[in-house]
């Protein structure tokens, strides 16, 4: 299937012709790598394929797939599968991510169109383009705010009335944007609107999330370093689940006491700018994208996280395209012992697509798909809707015209690295951050499942399972499409049941 | 288990006994009782409790010889379980380390006929129970214990054997039905079990004629 590009709407000119010389390697990289204490992830093409995804706003990352190979296909086997391909693949341009494959075809940008021949091979079990997902927060202007409205609407502090903030044997992976593990000041190759400079970019971590919480996590997207925040999506997400409590500081979390495994595998405006820059590449990155997460990563982290001790895997992300690599991978965590849970997806007016994981909710028992409501209990405007939706948590709504709007948690201080203002980013500074989204919804109910783990409900079916029986029914009796089971209820779900009642 | 050898014990009691006396007139007698319970719900009081029977306590009062051997019986007994508050998903239990205090008091109100042979004195009887069940975990919001009474059906039957010519010892058995408590929430819903009642086997001691 051939695949348009659609029209680059803010595409900055000396961005895209460098970008499409780059996918070519015509153009010597100027020699800015070294300024890294630590090696991007990004190769010179990937670099590329992410321009072409990001400016396009393509669904993939341009000639990546994700293979299986059928059971029993041996070296020789996979090695005549992938002859399908017009140029041969080098080992640099293939891993093996648990049992599945990724490859990059530089000379195929077509993720699709490969996927497509790939898949006919007799060799191949499946073959998937290396989708792009996105985060599903809106983010707002930073303001303080010290409501969490969203914790009273689900009886989250009469929960910790049974459980103060669920076992610090629990560890909560956040797939995301990352939280940031160090506090150091790192030096990023950056456009600063004449010249490509090295700018000293401070980093902090989150002080309303004791560093003893913290695991070091990793990094599967930006480099080899230490897991860096540079958008406030995960911080905020992971803020939701985790955040410090009764510390007279900000903001609460609801499974205070449980570890934080952050996980990085998306990137925004200023990942790309560093990347950009760093190859090379004058001009500013369109600020208008919001940032991405390629499957490769979200697959690879997702079995990191099960083999690390992640009881929980939270991810507020999503995109169309199915995913089998993802599939696999959620089933291969669930099995490990791992509860998922992951935004239902905020394009309720723009079509309301079905997205994924959000769409694998329902066949995964342990999985669970999680729409938005507002501080009224009712349907957050772009919360989609669809029988993948399998209960609902506070997400904000926007609308409402008020900070009740938003979800608050403890993020660096957006003004201080807006990409539409700012050249010189820091995010050493934090402040309470008001976002809105499914994004928001689903780190509810990955601490609230922690709660519920360190109660003794420890099976991620039977965590799903309790969240669902529990729930307070809204929309149409029953599970509907708009709120699935209900609205999630923290301290029903932690009492479960006595005798009569 | 329990209510088999009860029974056994009241055949043979009846089978041994001399033949019945109905001529006598009518009389009191109060009696305190001790015995074990076994509650009809198995299922959800040994996922809560870890075990479907209990001992209880009570007492009551009985009309003897009101015309011909029957009688009325009026008494109250109570039992108590502790156990914890549970999930249950697919026939698995997962306790959640919520204390759960669970009591229980039925009132019965029954009629019978006795059947008087020397020192012997069997009885069978039919009624109504009064049940009220309370269930309650430390720290509750005001909506969250449960205090319910319903009305069920009751079926007892016993032997006393006089000791002295006004104290009785005796053993009982006591069968109680009492629906609209379980089975529509909590663990008993997931079990299906809407029986709040059980049967009982307790011993007697009455004073009185």
């Amino acid at each position: 299937m051939t695949r348009h590009i659609p029209p680059r709407s803010t595409l900055l000119l000396g961005v895209l012709a460098l970008a499409a010389a780059l996918s070519t390697s015509a153009i010597p990289m100027l020699a800015q790598q070294r300024m890294l204490p630590h090696n991007l992830r990004m190769s010179r093409e990937k670099a590329a394929a992410v321009l072409q995804a990001w400016n396009g706003r393509l669904p993939y990352v341009p000639g990546e797939v994700l293979i299986k190979f059928r059971d029993g296909v041996d070296t020789a086997g996979q090695v005549r599968a992938l002859s399908a391909l017009r140029a041969g693949i080098e080992g640099r341009n293939a891993r093996w991510i648990g049992d599945v494959l990724w490859v990059r075809a530089a000379d195929e940008p077509d993720a699709e169109q490969l996927a497509t021949a790939l898949a006919r091979q007799p060799e191949v079990a499946w073959a998937q383009p290396n989708y792009v997902r996105r985060t599903k927060a809106r983010p707002n202007d930073p303001e303080y705010a010290a409501r969490q409205w969203n914790f009273d609407l689900i009886d989250v502090p009469r929960a910790w009335d049974i459980n103060a903030g669920a076992a610090e044997s629990i560890t909560i992976a956040v797939l995301d944007s990352g939280m940031t593990t160090v506090t150091d000041t790192f030096r990023f190759p950056l456009w600063t609107g004449d010249r490509i400079e090295e700018v000293a970019v401070p980093f902090r971590v989150n002080p309303d999330i004791s560093a003893a919480r913290v695991l070091p996590g990793r990094d599967f997207i930006f480099w080899d370093g230490p897991v860096l925040d540079m958008d406030g999506h995960g911080t905020h997400v992971a803020g939701t689940a985790l955040e410090e409590t009764n510390n007279n500081l900000a903001l609460a979390g609801i499974a205070y006491n449980a570890k934080l495994l952050p996980l990085k595998v998306c990137v925004g405006y200023w990942e790309i700018q560093i990347v950009v820059s760093d190859r090379g590449i004058p001009g500013f990155v369109d600020p208008e994208e919001t940032g991405f997460c390629d499957d490769a990563a979200i697959t690879e982290a997702v079995r990191y996280a099960a083999d690390n001790g992640a009881q929980m895997i939270n991810l507020s992300l999503g995109g169309p395209g199915q995913s089998p690599a993802l599939l696999e991978a959620l089933r291969y965590a669930v099995g490990r012992g791992a509860f998922i849970s992951m935004s239902a997806g905020n394009e309720f007016d723009e079509g309301n697509p079905l997205e994924y994981p959000a769409g694998y909710g329902p066949q995964i028992e342990g999985a669970m798909t999680v729409g938005a409501v507002g501080a009224d209990s009712t349907r957050a405007f772009y919360s989609n809707t669809g029988t993948y939706v399998e209960i609902a948590a506070p997400g904000g709504n926007p609308r409402d015209g008020s900070p009740r709007g938003f979800v608050w948690q403890s993020t660096p201080f957006f003004l201080d690295f807006d990409p539409f203002t700012v050249t010189r980013p820091r995010f050493d500074r934090f402040n309470l951050g008001g976002f809105a989204g499914t994004s928001m919804a689903a780190p509810h109910i990955a601490g609230i499942a922690a709660l519920l783990s360190t109660q003794g409900i420890n099976r991620p079916a039977a965590i799903e399972a309790a969240l669902a029986r529990f729930a307070t029914d809204l929309g149409a009796p029953g599970r509907d499409n708009d709120y699935g089971f209900g609205l999630v209820n923290a301290r029903a779900s932690l009492r479960g049941f006595g005798v009569a009642k | 288990m329990i209510a088999r050898h009860a029974l056994a014990c009241c055949f043979v009691l009846l089978l041994l006994a001399p033949a019945p006396s109905l001529a006598q007139s009518i009389g009191v007698r109060g009696y305190a009782a001790f015995g074990v319970v076994q509650l009809a719900a198995k299922d959800t009081f040994e996922a809560v409790a870890d075990t479907s029977q209990r001992s209880t306590f009570g007492g009551g009062v009985q009309v003897t010889n009101i015309w011909k051997g029957i009688f009325a019986d009026l008494s109250v007994f109570t039992m108590s379980l502790d156990g914890e508050r549970v999930f249950v998903d697919n026939g698995e239990v997962f306790k959640l380390a919520i204390p759960l205090e669970i009591k229980m008091r039925p009132i019965d109100v029954a009629g019978g006929w006795r059947l008087n042979y020397g020192r012997v004195s069997p009885y069978v009887g039919a009624g109504a129970t009064f049940l009220n069940y309370e269930e309650s975990t430390e720290g509750d919001a005001a909506t969250e214990p449960v205090s319910e009474s319903k009305a069920g059906a009751l079926v007892l039957g016993g032997v006393d054997v006089a000791l002295w010519s006004v104290v009785h010892v005796g053993g009982e058995l006591r069968y109680r039905h009492v629906t609209g408590i379980l089975g529509e929430a909590g663990a008993s819903a997931e079990f299906g079990e809407d029986n709040a009642g059980g049967l009982a086997a307790a011993v007697r001691v009455s004073i009185g004629r």
